[in-house]
């Protein structure tokens, strides 16, 4: 009887041990996981992929309660604005038609320029809509997982827009899902300018739903209101694609507000400018070979 | 034969059970918002599920489930790999050790203990992510996720509660 209470107290020692140990040791694999990720584990980054693609469809499945409710509401809302939205539309319309004319014009206009010109226009873009799956918005991190299945022409770092501007880049491709970090996150660091004054700066995410802009000139003259775009600087956005406008100017604090709103976005427009493509790179050479 | 094969199915789905249903809450949280209101009001509601069942049914949450909820965490979010496992299983450890100070204890009590484990979580979380990308971490938004993970507690506990009310029932 007595032994068997000393190998019980025995036992029970042994299990609290191994408890502590698991305890130490998975703290030791989450600190050694961030390591990885600091240095840009491909094993972490595939295993990332994988397992995204596993639970994305769980997430997609979880939001159809959540659509119905949606779709419901914006049902009567629609119902109730439609006279009103009628109008606004065919005003629209109406302004449509002429800017198209317009820009028909001076397609034709810019041809004929480029011809003169021996100009090399660049290659035609490429882009896929995708549907957002899952979104995910807190003081670490701002991203968006969207479905992308078996496309190909998805590689890290093209450029993500909404119906209004840019709003991230890619991040992590997988074979479903892909994964978009926002203009909003911490890591998002995207070279921009003023659209009127072409003064350069660095818009950076800070985990906030409002960038900010750096590393501007000290003379800069900057107002509220100004519209920022991209600036094209390092090749991975090209110029001139609208992100926002500032919206205060405090020293050292040079607020941006986007103008898509990050918080309701259903769908996305991932764009290949063909920005660093080396096979296109090979084309241009082909044909200014011909061209001698 | 054939019975015991589903009584057996049935009693290893209901010790699954916590580990199921804090993984959809996890899920859950990353549906697109169908309103526009800002994203910081998203509770952590996988540190209230690792919360509320390590403290009423640590049988059957072990460490491994809560190191792979924080895995799970981790892959479906963009913050650094390990962050989301370390905030958990910060928790898992609080609450072990504060248990005695638990027990027997009213509601608001352990709402309370919960704000008190989950702060800490959330800043130890803010500490290393705050390191790994070697900057601070603004904490306005993390001011609200951790106020209105608080409010939250009660509704998530309280649907945790029905499904540890339906396992001991079910347990006799």
């Amino acid at each position: 009887m007595k032994r068997r209470r000393v190998l019980f107290v025995h036992l029970s020692r042994i299990r609290l041990m191994v408890k502590k140990f698991a305890i130490v040791l998975l703290f030791f694999i989450a600190f050694v996981m961030m390591m990885f990720n600091k240095a840009d584990n491909v094993l972490i980054d595939k295993t990332s992929s994988v397992a995204a693609d596993f639970f994305s469809p769980i997430v997609e499945f979880l939001t159809i309660p959540a659509k119905m409710v949606s779709s419901a509401l914006n049902y009567f809302y629609d119902f109730h604005n439609i006279r009103e939205e009628n109008e606004k539309l065919r005003k629209e319309n109406q302004e449509l038609v002429i800017k198209n004319s317009r820009a028909n014009s001076l397609e034709v206009e810019n041809r004929l320029l480029g011809k003169l010109l021996n100009y090399i226009p660049p290659k035609g873009i490429s882009f896929l809509t995708a549907k957002v799956v899952a979104e995910e918005g807190n003081a670490f991190s701002r991203a968006l997982i969207v479905y992308t299945v078996g496309n190909k022409m998805i590689k890290k770092g093209q450029v993500v827009l909404s119906d209004s501007g840019v709003i991230g880049r890619v991040e992590k491709v997988g074979s479903v899902y892909s994964k978009i970090l926002l203009v909003t996150d911490i890591n998002s660091k995207i070279p921009v300018m003023i659209e009127k004054s072409r003064v350069r700066g660095i818009l950076s995410g800070d985990n906030t739903s409002i960038p900010k802009l750096i590393f501007t000139p000290l003379e800069a003259q900057l107002n509220v209101g100004d519209r920022i775009v991209t600036s094209g600087v390092a090749g991975v956005f090209p110029p001139g694609l609208p992100i926002g406008k500032i919206i205060s100017t405090q020293k050292n604090n040079i607020k941006v507000k986007t103008f898509s709103d990050l918080d309701l976005i259903e769908y996305v427009r991932i764009v290949d400018y063909h920005l660093a493509d080396v096979s296109y790179e090979e084309d241009i050479q082909k044909e200014r070979g011909k061209d001698n | 034969m054939r019975d015991d094969l589903k009584e057996n199915m049935k009693w290893s789905l209901q010790k699954l059970m916590p580990f199921i249903l804090s993984l959809i809450f996890i899920l859950f949280n990353y549906i697109p918002s169908i309103f526009s209101f800002p994203n910081i009001f998203r509770p952590a509601v996988g540190l209230i599920c690792v919360f509320y069942w390590v403290l009423h049914r640590s049988d059957l949450f072990n460490i491994f489930m809560v190191f792979f909820l924080g895995f799970i965490s981790d892959i479906m979010s963009s913050a650094p790999m390990g962050a989301d496992i370390i905030a958990f299983l910060t928790v898992y450890v609080l609450v072990n050790n504060m248990f005695s100070f638990f027990n027997n204890k009213p509601f608001i009590a352990i709402w309370c203990g919960f704000s008190f484990i989950f702060i800490s979580a959330e800043f130890i979380k803010w500490l290393v992510v705050s390191v790994y990308y070697s900057q601070f971490v603004p904490m306005n938004s993390l001011f609200f996720t951790i106020l209105f993970t608080i409010a939250c507690y009660p509704i998530i506990g309280f649907i945790n509660d029905g499904a540890r009310k339906y396992l001991m029932n079910d347990e006799g």
